[in-house]
């Protein structure tokens, strides 16, 4: 089983995306290339929902850092939401959550965006 | 049964050795505690010589019971049983070694007995013909992407992070181009993840192509024999970039921290840049005060932020939001003083100049933001504290790298990290790859000095002695693979002492006694016993005849190390190539003669009756002899030519005979 990504548009430059299943080795790749692909299409502000994640390890992680990067290079920025308490343990060992605002849902962050 | 025996024969073994050792150890402090307190030549001529000499000693002693340390509880093991069906990926690195080689590999690496199985070639040099060689075996073909154009290519290591992100198994098999793998590697090597702790696993590495004799000194199975298995021993295997599997999990966890990490000390970089900004009073100081309380004020925010466990993007947003301000209060100030000049002439009756004054008031914060960002760009605060920039780490092209970048020897500062975050390694001592060392001199040089310079600049920056998470016995290991580096100055000391003492007649001890002979031989006979049997039956000589001929190269990388940031990575020559290297070992042909004229001096000035003290003259003649021998192997190699007809293969076995293919 891997991760399925879907996209939802909420304004002409933030999006929605909802990364469901299991964010491993296998599934980060395709899951990089859709956020590159989004980047492309001119999303600036990309809100990642993770509440439909079951396990995420540290390549799915590279895979969330690499689409953050690629968002900030291009001037926009990327938001977690919606973590998992297995997700929030990944985060937490690498130290990534010192790092990042992380909202509890995507919710909360939808709302933060004006329009 | 036969099991039984062998460990029992390895049991006895080692505690030989540490029966040797403590008596190696007993005897070195009885000699040096003579030394110091009894035979310095204190005469205000020779004092300096005398303590340079024993300090060069004493550095000698300390290598040795180090070496003792590492040799104290070497780790023997047996390969588990591996675990079936987990995704493994092959990595082979190539820059620019001959297709026709990289091909012996890469066949070698296909066939290798494992499923599911996938092999990349990771091609720095992104050659035609290596796609094609790829294409032809039906293996993967990584090169870098766009990302990287413009930026740090980070050698080896940014080669091999790329591809991290680019393949999926759990476990990478790291091949350099001419490392040839049996097919039993990843059978063999597996196993041992089956604790989750483990990080890696490294083989040696085997030269086929050793000319006879080995005139460079390539071959070090005493370092992939005992010396590794001792520091598995202390859970502080070398990571040798080569030949050896990594857990995928623990390269990227690295990664990521190591990202984490970057990030904050970035942003915490930032601030304090804002905070100097803050209190650097420009050409005109009234113009820039406001500013400068903004960016004091904002770059003291965000200290306080992180320090209060806020998140660094928050804190990189404060920073960013503080250099727009700042920016602001300038153009506001830059706008009131128009204003006063408007104000002056609608005073003098000009309307229309009044008449903007007016407008421009009314609006003012709404205009000075618009001016500001209107002018953003270089050179402003706004572009200087960026957020984005610093949170994007954009300078490089990727966020996440798990092999190390800091320096031309990522593997050690890859082993270095893993181990202070808790990870185990094991040393496989099977051969399991066969590979190519350098063929002439000057490869081997180059070879030395990188990896020599290369790890010295990884431990001289990061502080192996206090960095947390390294066990004690880690944190030993780390420090003798420093200390050996500094050994060029002993060997100096050394190489001169005898020298010295034969044209001045300047003695570095009060006199060449009894006494001394006594102490001396017997910790010499010790020490050089106990090195013979911890290699058990390996050969030590040449280790030796290099360890000393390439003294000016320690030195050098020494202070390579120490001035210089970061140096080259140079890829190390496949190919042979004939020649004359004399002019690489200027420095130790120098010592060569300078030892022989020097003991031919004293020799003669004994015989013709100028010289009484003969037992002195005697023993450093013979001790400028035996360094002109040690440093002849050296300049023997420079001028060193393969026999006729060497051509060495690789074992034919790696090639079995029905595939075609084969050579």
């Amino acid at each position: 089983m891997s991760a399925t990504c879907t996209v939802e548009k909420i304004s002409d430059t933030a999006i929605v995306v909802r990364v469901e299943g299991r964010l491993n080795a296998a599934s980060a790749v395709s899951v990089k290339g859709a956020f590159k692909e989004q980047a492309q299409k001119g999303a600036r502000t990309i809100l990642v929902d993770l509440s439909g994640l079951q396990f995420i390890d540290s390549s799915g992680l590279a895979a969330l850092v690499s689409g953050y990067k690629l968002a900030r290079e291009a001037g926009g920025i990327l938001k977690l939401a919606g973590l998992g308490e297995q997700i929030r343990a990944v985060f937490a060992v690498t130290h990534l959550d010192r790092v990042f605002e992380i909202a509890p849902d995507i919710a909360a962050l939808k709302a933060q965006i004006p329009g | 049964m036969d099991e039984q025996r062998a460990e029992g024969r390895r049991m006895r073994r080692s505690r030989l050795f540490r029966l040797l050792a403590l008596a190696d150890l007993a005897a070195g402090l009885s000699y040096l505690s003579w030394r110091y307190a009894r035979s310095l030549n204190t005469d205000p001529r020779a004092l300096w010589f005398a303590i340079l000499l024993v300090a060069a000693e004493t550095y000698a002693f300390l290598d040795s019971v180090l070496f003792m340390v590492t040799l104290w509880k070497p780790k023997r093991r047996v390969a588990p049983e591996p675990p079936e069906g987990v995704l493994v990926d092959v990595y082979v690195t190539t820059y620019d070694e001959p297709v026709d080689l990289l091909r012996l590999t890469v066949e070698a690496a296909v066939r290798i007995d494992w499923s599911p199985l996938r092999v990349y070639v990771l091609d720095d040099g992104a050659r035609p013909a290596v796609r094609d060689l790829c294409a032809s075996l039906s293996c993967g073909y990584l090169t870098r992407g766009e990302e990287w154009k413009g930026r740090a290519r980070h050698a080896k290591a940014g080669n091999v992070n790329n591809a991290l992100l680019q393949t999926a198994g759990e476990f990478v098999l790291i091949l350099d181009a001419d490392q040839i793998p049996v097919p039993a590697i990843l059978r063999r090597t597996l196993g041992y993840f089956a604790d989750p702790g483990v990080a890696f696993v490294q083989t040696p590495q085997y030269f086929y192509n050793l000319p006879p004799g080995d005139p460079f000194g390539c071959d070090a199975p005493l370092f992939y024999g005992p010396i590794q298995q001792g520091k598995d021993g202390w859970n502080a295997a070398f990571f040798c970039g080569s030949n050896a599997v990594l857990r995928r999990e623990a390269l990227m966890r690295l990664g990521l921290s190591e990202y984490a990490r970057k990030v904050e000390a970035e942003v915490a970089a930032a601030a304090a840049r804002m905070s100097r900004a803050g209190r650097r009073r420009g050409p005109d100081p009234a113009r820039g005060k406001a500013a400068r309380a903004v960016l004091a004020e904002a770059a003291r925010r965000a200290r306080a932020l992180m320090e209060a466990g806020g998140t660094v993007e928050a804190a990189a947003e404060v920073l960013r939001r503080g250099g727009r301000e700042a920016d602001r209060a300038l153009a506001a100030h830059d706008l009131a003083g128009i204003l006063r000049d408007l104000d002056g002439l609608g005073r003098a009756g000009d309307v229309a100049a009044a008449s903007a004054a007016e407008a421009v008031r009314a609006q003012m914060p709404a205009i000075a933001a618009e001016v500001t960002d209107r002018t953003a760009g270089p050179g402003s605060y706004a572009d200087g504290f960026d957020g984005s920039r610093l949170m994007a780490r954009s300078g490089e092209a990727l966020a996440v790298e798990a092999l190390s970048t800091v320096s031309v020897t990522e593997d050690m500062a890859t082993a270095l990290k893993l181990h202070s975050q808790g990870w185990k390694s094991v040393f496989h001592p099977e051969i399991l790859a066969y590979g190519l060392a350098p063929e002439d001199l000057g490869a081997a040089l180059t070879q030395r000095l990188r990896w020599a310079q290369g790890t010295l600049q990884v431990l001289f920056r990061e502080p192996v002695l206090f960095r947390k998470g390294l066990r004690f016995g880690q944190r030993l290991q780390y420090l003798t693979t420093i200390n050996s580096y500094f050994s060029g100055f002993a060997q100096a000391v050394f190489l001169l002492s005898p020298v010295f003492f034969l044209f001045t007649g300047i003695a570095p001890v009060k006199a060449w006694s009894l006494d001394f002979f006594l102490r001396f031989v017997p910790f010499f006979l010790l020490n050089k016993g106990m090195f013979r049997f911890a290699a058990g039956g390996l050969s030590t000589k040449r280790g030796e005849q290099y360890s000393m001929g390439l003294f000016p190269l320690w030195i050098r990388a020494v202070f390579g190390a120490l001035f210089h940031g970061s140096s080259v990575f140079q890829v190390t020559p496949k190919v042979r190539r004939e020649g004359n290297y004399l002019s690489r070992v200027k420095v130790q042909a120098a010592f060569a003669a300078l030892s022989v004229a020097a003991a031919a001096y004293g020799v003669t000035r004994v015989l013709l009756g100028y010289d009484l003290d003969w037992i002195g003259v005697a023993m450093n003649a013979g001790w400028a002899c035996y360094n002109t021998a040690m440093l002849s192997v050296i300049l023997r190699a420079a001028l060193y030519r393969a026999p006729a007809g060497w051509d060495p293969k690789p074992p034919a076995f790696l090639f079995p005979k029905d595939e075609k293919g084969a050579p």
